[in-house]
C-alpha cells in the first residue's frame, strides 16, 4: 500500500462495518431485533472499496445484504439500529427492517431488498438522472445469482446502447442462498454479457487498497460510468456467516470452512 | 398435529410417489432447509429428476 492514509481510512470503515455486524450478533438473541439480518461479514471490503470511489450524490442500490453499503455510504448508525428495532426513528420509520435501509430525502440513496432486480432498478434510476442532465452515477449491486436473470442481460444491453451512467457491481460470493455456482450457471463469470467495459477482481483484496488505480479499480469504474460508459465490476468475495441470521453454517455441510481457515492463515479475519 | 408445512410436504411426497408425471420445480426445492420444512427430502437421489431447484 503506497498511501497509508487511504488505507487507514478504508480499513477504519471496514472495521466499523465488522463491529456493527458483530454487535448485531450479540444483540440478536435478545429478540429486540425483529428483522431478519443478512450480515456483511467477509464482504466489507467490496462496499468500502466501491463507495470510496463515489461522489456524495451518487446512488447505491444494494441487496438485502446491505449493511456494509449503508455504512460505507455514510448512513447514520442511530437510524440503522432504530430501524432494526422497529422504532419510529428508524431509516424507514421502523417499518422496513434490515433489508430496506433507504434514507429518504437525501441525494445519496440506498435501497435494499432482493438482489434480482437491482440491475434494472439502478439502470432506470441512472437513466432518469441522465435525462435530467445530472452527473450522478447509480451503482446497482447484486450477487452472482442475479446474473442468471433475464433482466440482468437486458439492463446491461440497454445501458451500453443508451450510455447510461451506471456501475453494475457484482458481489460474487459463489452462492445463491445455499446453492453453489456450478449448479446454477452454465457460463463462466463475466463471459456471457453484452459488451461493456468490464473487469473482474481476483479473490484477494476485494476492492480495498489498490494503489495506482489499475483499470479495474472502483474509482476508475465509477469515473467510467460518469462518462456514460457503463461499467461491470465483478468482485470475488466470501460470506463468512450463514446466509440469513447470526450463526455459522458449516455444520450443514453445504460448504467447507477451509476457505475461511485459508484466509485466517494469511492474517485476514 | 400436522403443521401447514408438514401437510404441504406430505402431499407433495405422496404426489411424487403416486404419479410419475408430477414434477416439483422452484427456488430452493432441494435446499437442505427444505423451504421451512415444506420440501425437506423431496429431492432425494432417486427422485432428483422430478424434484429440482430452479434457483439463483
Amino acid at each position: 500500500m503506497k498511501d497509508e492514509a487511504i488505507y487507514r481510512r478504508l480499513f477504519r470503515t471496514a472495521l466499523l462495518i465488522r463491529l456493527v455486524e458483530e454487535r448485531i450478533i450479540e444483540l440478536y438473541p435478545s429478540d429486540k431485533i425483529q428483522s431478519p439480518v443478512h450480515l456483511s461479514i467477509g464482504q466489507e471490503a467490496v462496499a468500502v472499496g466501491v463507495c470510496d470511489g463515489l461522489q456524495p450524490d451518487d446512488l447505491v442500490f444494494a441487496t438485502y445484504r446491505s449493511h456494509g453499503f449503508y455504512i460505507a455510504k455514510g448512513g447514520s448508525l442511530d437510524a440503522m439500529f432504530a430501524e432494526l428495532y422497529g422504532r419510529k426513528g428508524g431509516v424507514s420509520g421502523g417499518k422496513a427492517g434490515s433489508m430496506h435501509l433507504r434514507p429518504r430525502g437525501r441525494a445519496d440513496g440506498i435501497v435494499g431488498g432482493g438482489g434480482q432486480h437491482h440491475p434494472a432498478r439502478g439502470r432506470r434510476r441512472a437513466r432518469a438522472s441522465q435525462r435530467r442532465g445530472a452527473s450522478q452515477v447509480a451503482v446497482a449491486v447484486f450477487g452472482d445469482g442475479a446474473t442468471e436473470e433475464g433482466v440482468y442481460h437486458e439492463s446491461l444491453n440497454f445501458a451500453a446502447l443508451m450510455k447510461v451512467p451506471v456501475l453494475f457491481l457484482c458481489e460474487d460470493n459463489g452462492l445463491a442462498v445455499h446453492s453453489h455456482r456450478p449448479a446454477r450457471q452454465s457460463y463462466q463469470p463475466g463471459r456471457s454479457t453484452p459488451r461493456l467495459v468490464r473487469h473482474r477482481q481476483p479473490p484477494a483484496g476485494g476492492g480495498l487498497g489498490h494503489a495506482g488505480d489499475p483499470p479495474g479499480h472502483p474509482r476508475c469504474a465509477a469515473a467510467s460510468a460518469r462518462r456514460r460508459e457503463p461499467f461491470v465490476l465483478e468482485i470475488a468475495t466470501w460470506r463468512y456467516k450463514e446466509h440469513v441470521g447470526v450463526g455459522e453454517d458449516f455444520h450443514f455441510n453445504y460448504r467447507s470452512a477451509s476457505r475461511r481457515r485459508c484466509l485466517e492463515a494469511r492474517g485476514i479475519r | 398435529m400436522l403443521s401447514y408445512a408438514g401437510a404441504l410436504l406430505e402431499t407433495m411426497d405422496a404426489a411424487l410417489a403416486d404419479h410419475p408425471n408430477v414434477f416439483i420445480m422452484g427456488q430452493g426445492v432441494d435446499d437442505f432447509k427444505g423451504i421451512f420444512g415444506s420440501t425437506t427430502g423431496l429431492a432425494r437421489e432417486v427422485r432428483r429428476r422430478r424434484a429440482c431447484s430452479t434457483c439463483r
